[in-house]
């Protein structure tokens, strides 16, 4: 038990700086939220682990709210990044995908802090 | 062997497959190239991962309190991993973190294409 346990954290070791890899080079910043979200169901496997370790149920609570703290998070940063998206007929006529230039005064109208946030604006790789 | 041993042998291999699916996920995360394909690795191995995980953990305590803790956090995992994945895949759609070459099928492009033109029409 012991030693299956050890493998498994060097694992979860492993997988997470491969993970801050990811989160560190990016290249945008949805990347970075899908690094965060892995880095997080890492770290409710490694407390797993270790209640499993020590046979006792007392992380159960610590699992549950990392599992919905990390959901929360994800989804509060993805919908601030893609807050151009949900006015009804919004985004479609101001912000066409063929049109997406980094040109901060469309023919519609003040759009510019939205025209400013494109990710592969500064990083095309 | 009694049972109490093989239900910890049991737990320990399905601790040990998910860690491995925790790292085949973080690989995956590292090397796809772009951010649907990464999202691919990030989602499905790491909920498999956890779930084993969660199913060795559950073996290992064998009780009652820790069963339906567990049964809890993975349902929720079920249910809100898919949700944030389709919210960053839109997200990364719109904006334009997807290699449009590489999809084989993009049906998005055309319904925004059909959108913007009904909208064109209703503006003339």
């Amino acid at each position: 038990m012991t030693v299956v346990l050890g493998i498994s954290l060097a694992m979860l070791g492993v997988a997470a700086a491969l993970v801050l890899v990811r989160l560190y080079r990016g290249p945008s910043n949805l990347d970075r939220i899908v690094a965060a979200d892995i880095l997080l169901v890492i770290v409710i496997a490694g407390v797993a682990l270790e209640s499993a370790r020590q046979r006792t149920t007392t992380y159960l609570p610590l699992l549950m709210i990392l599992g919905l703290v990390g959901f929360v998070g994800g989804v509060a940063v993805t919908r601030f990044l893609s807050r151009d998206s949900d006015e009804p007929q919004g985004v479609l006529r101001e912000q066409p995908l063929s049109a997406r230039t980094p040109e901060p005064d469309g023919p519609e109208g003040p759009d510019g802090p939205d025209a400013q946030q494109d990710p592969r604006a500064e990083d095309p790789s | 062997m009694s049972w109490t041993s093989l239900l910890d042998v049991v737990g320990a291999v399905c601790l040990l497959l998910g860690s491995f699916l925790c790292l085949a996920g973080a690989t995956g995360l590292v090397r796809f190239p772009d951010t649907l394909s990464r999202l691919h690795a990030a989602t499905k191995p790491q909920t498999l991962g956890l779930i084993l995980i969660l199913t060795g953990l559950a073996l290992t305590l064998r009780t009652w309190a820790a069963v339906t803790t567990l049964v809890l956090l993975a349902a929720t995992q079920f249910f809100t991993s898919p949700v944030s994945a389709h919210l960053v895949g839109r997200a990364a759609y719109r904006n334009r973190c997807v290699d449009v070459d590489t999809l084989v099928v993009d049906e998005l492009s055309d319904a925004l294409e059909r959108a913007e033109a009904a909208d064109e029409d209703r503006a003339r």
